[in-house]
């Protein structure tokens, strides 16, 4: 193959010499052997024009005196030359007046020998040349000479031209290829040599070859200079391309790394866990022998010791794990944010500063390459550090030095969450036991609250009952002082009485009730309401009216309380004018909103939250009675199915109570 | 056809001829070759004047006249008169003369002595005798009796003899172009 290379250029060269010096021959030649061959015509001419005039004037007597014979004769001497082929003597008129033929035969004789003006005229034809001359003779034109002669002494000197050109150009050929051979070596060598190394450079992609530079000439000096210098070039961008290549594997890696990393360790709430996946991870990633993760702890009391967690597959032959207190040789200082990366740390540490963390015990094997980076939270605050060993040298690099900071970030943020996730556990837990205690206060709160009123209840109703029976049976007995007491007695006995049933009312409404409420009508409970309430209506000749109610997720009892309440309210602060009360309902953003409006002596806005507090009333009962809880009762029922409850009022112009349901998931459809 | 050469045409028209002639057409070809071609004395007239062209005379006289003589009756008619009219010879203009004796023939550079003359043939020559004047008879035996040039018939085409020995008696150099033409060269013994 390379024989094959070598010869192709060889090849050329010696091809285009000989080519060249042929062509330069043959065309020398061709000029030669051309300029030969006219001046051999013109001599043949010449010759034939002698011989003609020879005969013209050997047969000039004859053509004056007629005598052809003589004519012949002349013309027979022709028989000398063995190239003329023909010849004649023709009288001025152009008849034929004497002829010669070599092969005897008279054929060929052209009729006319084309006598123009001139006194010779010649034509060369492929064959023969034939030549026609004007016999004068004293001044005067009296026949005319034709004399054709063949070529063959032409074709024979042609031929011997040929023959000679053809050794003259063989030889010079050969000359020609071996000088060529001998020389072409001075320009192909050097070429050859230079394609095959592109041949090398092409086939194996490698750049470090250079061309022997050793030769002299002008332009292939040039050519190698220039071929070794693109080569130099090109295998200096090769090994940046293959750096920078490199470079990038090793990011696009790490950050790749990092991205599997993050997930492990971000999911990992417990701290110990935690602190093992850390270690492993980035003991696995750096290629360490030995990993440690020192974690600072803050303890109660005050104290901060050091937690190691430890990896790799030879971290017992480097050090007996040791216990955090009494690990002198592991009394690392986190304080400095720095990163310590040491080829070998028995030559002591990078930049003269004392290695942190530093220190192995006794016995163990001696740690060469170093590698150790801070863990920091993202207020700042070192929360321990990475330690890596290597029982080799220069085993860290930079990129191992990345890598483990972004493995300490993500530590720290792991770490970080773990300690919020641990506050938001236990604060859960507070919150909770809180809640367990409330309730059970609460309960027993109710608890009390009922039997209260079982307990209270009997007793006063022994007062009043056994009140109004004195005064029955005894009324006129008594004095007239009596009679007034005795009334005290029995309305204080009975307002007592009324008070510990609404107080159980109270106490009932927000009990917890855990099942959902199934959707009731609120038609039907506003009627039940209405119904009890019918004779306080009639005395006060209250009208009523009301549109069309919705179901709503609560219970009956609970909207008809409402109901029977505010109904209640708007007809006890009724004005002069007889009560007009209006009951309404509308869809509102997931929500039904109830309204009592009515026409009564209204509310001071700024009392408009006050009203809704337990025993809290702004009229003395004597202008109004009441216990000052049925407001109170009516926002706890409301609150407890997750509504509100508001008026909407002011001084003397009538007052609306507002109550809202929650849709829930169930669409409530009217009535 | 017609034109093709002379000798030939005028073979074949002698055998036309002597197969006697038939039709008129024929007839009317014979005419006209019979114009074309020379008569004998036609023939004879111009070889009598380009004789003087393969001669030479001993002495020469200027710009004098090349006369062509003839002695006794003119056989030529006009053809001499048509023949040398315009001709020159060596730069002399020829002309042709009749003369009616011999002591007229000085001046002559040829002298055609007609057939007529042949009983006085002896007188004429011996009366030229010391002149060189060219003697060209187509009297018999004229060459043999001391003529110098004879005219013959060969066939029908003229032909001549010399004697060359008269001739250089006479003084005059004949030119071999002209010997090698001659039929018989008479020579001194």
């Amino acid at each position: 193959m390379v024989e094959g290379r070598n010869y192709s250029i060889k090849r050329k060269l010696i091809w285009m010499n000989m080519l060249v010096s042929g062509a330069a021959l043959l065309v020398a030649s061709a000029a030669f052997v051309a300029y030969e061959l006219a001046a051999f015509r013109q001599t043949l001419v010449r010759s034939l024009s002698i011989q003609a005039q020879m005969v013209g004037s050997s047969s000039a007597s004859a053509l004056v005196f007629s005598d052809p014979e003589s004519a012949n004769k002349t013309l027979s001497a022709l028989r000398a030359a063995p190239n003329i082929l023909s010849g004649g003597i023709y009288t001025p008129a152009g008849e034929l007046f004497a002829a010669y033929s070599r092969n005897g035969s008279g054929e060929g004789l052209p009729l006319h020998p084309g006598s123009s003006g001139q006194i010779e005229a010649h034509r060369f034809t492929g064959q023969d040349v034939m030549l026609v001359r004007s016999i004068v003779f004293q001044g005067k034109r009296i026949g005319t000479v034709y004399i054709r002669s063949d070529l063959q002494e032409l074709k024979d000197r042609l031929k011997r031209y040929a023959g000679i050109v053809a050794i003259v150009l063989l030889m010079s050929l050969m000359a020609a290829f071996v000088l060529s051979s001998v020389y072409q070596r001075t320009i192909a060598r050097p070429i050859v040599q230079l394609a095959e190394i592109a041949r090398i450079v092409s086939r194996e992609k490698n750049y470090s070859v250079r061309a022997p530079g050793k030769y002299q000439h002008g332009e292939i000096a040039i050519l190698v200079e220039a071929f070794n210098e693109m080569l130099a070039q090109i295998q200096r961008r090769e090994e940046e391309r293959k750096t920078l290549l490199m470079s990038e594997q090793e990011a696009r890696r790490t950050a790749e790394l990092l991205n599997r990393v993050g997930p492990i360790v971000l999911g990992e709430l417990d701290l110990k866990k935690l602190a093992q996946k850390v270690i492993d991870l980035a003991t696995q990633l750096s290629g360490a022998q030995f990993g440690a993760f020192a974690r600072v702890v803050v303890n109660e009391d005050g104290t901060s010791p050091m937690l190691y967690t430890f990896s790799g597959a030879l971290c017992e032959a480097f050090i007996e794990i040791p216990q955090p207190a009494d690990s002198a040789a592991f009394n690392p200082k986190f304080s400095e944010k720095t990163i310590v990366r040491s080829d070998d740390i028995t030559q002591g540490a990078p930049e003269g500063k004392p290695p942190f963390p530093f220190g192995m015990p006794d016995g163990s094997l001696p740690v060469r390459s170093y590698l150790g980076v801070p863990v920091i939270s993202r207020f700042g605050e070192v929360m321990g550090g990475l330690i890596f060993g290597h029982c080799s040298p220069a085993m860290f690099t930079e990129r191992h030095e990345q890598l483990v900071l972004g493995i300490a970030a993500q530590a720290a943020i792991a770490i970080d969450n773990a300690n919020l996730f641990e506050q938001v556990r236990q604060g859960r837990l507070r919150a909770e036991e809180t809640s367990v205690v409330l309730r059970r206060v609460n309960s027993d709160l109710e608890q009390f609250a009922y039997s209260a009123y079982h307990d209270l209840r009997e007793p006063l109703r022994m007062v009043r009952i056994y009140t109004q029976k004195l005064e029955k049976d005894y009324g006129d007995k008594l004095g007239p002082g009596a009679d007034l007491c005795i009334r005290y007695t029995v309305q204080g006995a009975s307002r007592m009485e009324q008070l510990v049933s609404d107080l159980i009312n109270y106490t009932q409404a927000g009990s917890d009730n855990p099942e959902p409420a199934a959707p009731s009508s609120a038609e039907i409970a506003f009627t039940s309401a209405i119904s009890s309430l019918q004779e306080a209506l009639e005395k006060c000749g209250a009208s009523i009216s009301h549109e069309r109610l919705p179901q709503v997720r609560m219970h009956r009892a609970h909207l008809e309380q409402l109901f029977l309440n505010l109904t209640a309210n708007a007809i006890k602060y009724r004005g002069e004018k007889p009560p007009e009360i209006r009951i309404r309902a509308e869809r509102r953003q997931g929500e039904w909103v109830f309204s009592v409006q009515d026409n009564g002596i209204g509310i001071d806005p700024q009392y408009g939250e006050q009203i809704f507090g337990v025993f809290k009333r702004l009229h003395s009962a004597e202008e109004y009675s009441g216990t000052g809880i049925g407001l109170a009762i009516c926002r706890k029922i409301v609150q407890r199915y997750g509504g509100r409850i508001w008026v909407e009022s002011e001084l003397r112009k009538g007052a609306t109570f507002l109550f809202t349901v929650p849709d829930g998931e169930a669409e409530a459809g009217r009535g | 056809m017609i034109a093709m050469c002379s000798s030939g045409i005028l073979i074949r028209h002698h055998r036309a001829y002597v197969a006697a002639l038939m039709t008129w057409g024929l007839l009317v070809v014979q005419n006209l070759d019979a114009q074309l071609k020379p008569t004998e004395y036609q023939v004879k007239a111009a070889y009598l004047s380009n004789f003087g062209r393969f001669v030479e005379w001993r002495a020469r006289v200027g710009n004098e006249p090349f006369k062509v003589c003839v002695l006794g009756p003119d056989p030529f008619g006009p053809a001499l008169d048509a023949t040398v009219s315009g001709e020159s010879i060596d730069h002399a203009p020829v002309e042709a003369k009749r003369i009616a004796g011999a002591q007229e023939a000085g001046s002559c550079r040829i002298l055609f002595i007609s057939s007529a003359e042949d009983t006085q043939l002896r007188a004429i020559l011996t009366a030229l005798d010391k002149t060189s004047v060219l003697t060209v008879s187509d009297i018999p035996q004229f060459a043999k009796r001391g003529g110098m040039i004879q005219f013959i018939l060969i066939g029908n085409r003229v032909r001549f003899e010399v004697n060359l020995d008269a001739a250089q008696r006479a003084g005059l150099s004949l030119s071999s172009e002209l010997l090698k033409l001659a039929t018989t060269v008479r020579r001194a013994p």
